[in-house]
């Protein structure tokens, strides 16, 4: 085995056996101020997933309305009719262009 | 530990959900050591360990509702603590690159003992040793960070650590692997800088 080789756990060998803190009941008055404020209904800060989360609900409902107005504004565009028109008008300008 | 004796969790549980304030004290006076053990051991730089603690706390009682007893309640304090520990650290973009010249000089002693020497080094050492080897995991990512404080650290076992995260066994298993990886180069690196200084 080359454990005895390897710095990293030679290191941490060595760490282990620092003292360790003492687990310390809490300080005086911490549990009732807790408590205050919880009671009090202050809440937790926001995580970075719980921001991620709203961030990506707005942009979704973005995504979608922008769709939606991408849709609207170049409905002529989609519809069939538009394709047509064109056709007449290179049906018209063939000719001239064969000549 | 600065356990309330004869401290029943479960009944106190139900009377924090009834919004119960003394039962809410008496809870945070139980679990203090507990949550202040893995703040201790995660605490981000330049943040307060009690700010920290009451953050905790305060996502504990949030979510007291959530509990539904699938695990002791101990257990899954510890996971609200270590996940609100990794969102802080996470939150914390830059990681440092250590040079041999930003070691003190009891870190570079140690760390030359660890290097150059066959033998173990002596135990006087110790507290040298956490330091370093605290400033050298700065380096590595939250999670990496976990990874390594449990299992080389704590002594923990995989299963351990991944009832604790939450992550699955071969995770625990790869993320250690990489991060002593890491740490190694680490190492390796601040070998050469000596050797070239």
């Amino acid at each position: 085995m080359s454990e005895p080789k390897d710095n990293w756990q030679k290191l941490a060998r060595l760490a282990r056996q620092a003292p360790k803190p003492a687990e310390d009941a809490a300080p005086f008055g911490f549990a009732t101020r807790v408590a205050a404020r919880w009671a009090g209904g202050e809440s937790p800060p926001p995580s970075a997933w719980d921001v991620l989360e709203v961030f990506s609900l707005r942009s979704l409902v973005v995504a979608g309305a922008l769709m939606v107005a991408v849709l609207f504004v170049s409905y002529d565009v989609t519809t069939p009719g538009w394709t047509q028109q064109y056709t007449v008008a290179d049906a018209t300008f063939d000719p001239i262009f064969e000549e | 530990m600065g356990e309330q004796p004869g401290l029943d969790v479960a009944v106190c549980l139900a009377r924090v959900r009834e919004r119960d304030e003394d039962a809410a004290r008496a809870l945070v006076e139980h679990l203090h050591p507990l949550v202040i053990k893995i703040v201790r051991a995660h605490l981000p730089r330049r943040l307060d360990e009690e700010d920290l603690a009451q953050e905790i706390f305060m996502k504990v009682f949030a979510n007291a509702a959530q509990y539904r007893g699938e695990v002791p309640f101990e257990h899954w304090v510890s996971r609200v603590a270590v996940s609100t520990c990794l969102d802080r650290l996470r939150a914390q973009k830059r990681r440092p690159e250590w040079r041999w010249a930003d070691l003190s000089e009891r870190e570079a002693e140690v760390l030359d003992a660890v290097l150059h020497n066959e033998q173990e080094p002596h135990p006087s050492q110790a507290a040298d040793a956490g330091e370093l080897v605290s400033k050298l995991m700065q380096t590595l990512s939250p999670e990496d960070q976990l990874v390594i404080r449990l299992l080389d650290l704590e002594e923990r076992s995989v299963a351990e650590i991944a009832a604790r995260t939450g992550w699955s066994q071969t995770l625990v298993k790869v993320r250690a692997f990489r991060a002593r990886r890491k740490l190694r180069k680490q190492l390796e690196q601040l070998e050469k800088q000596k050797r070239h200084e």
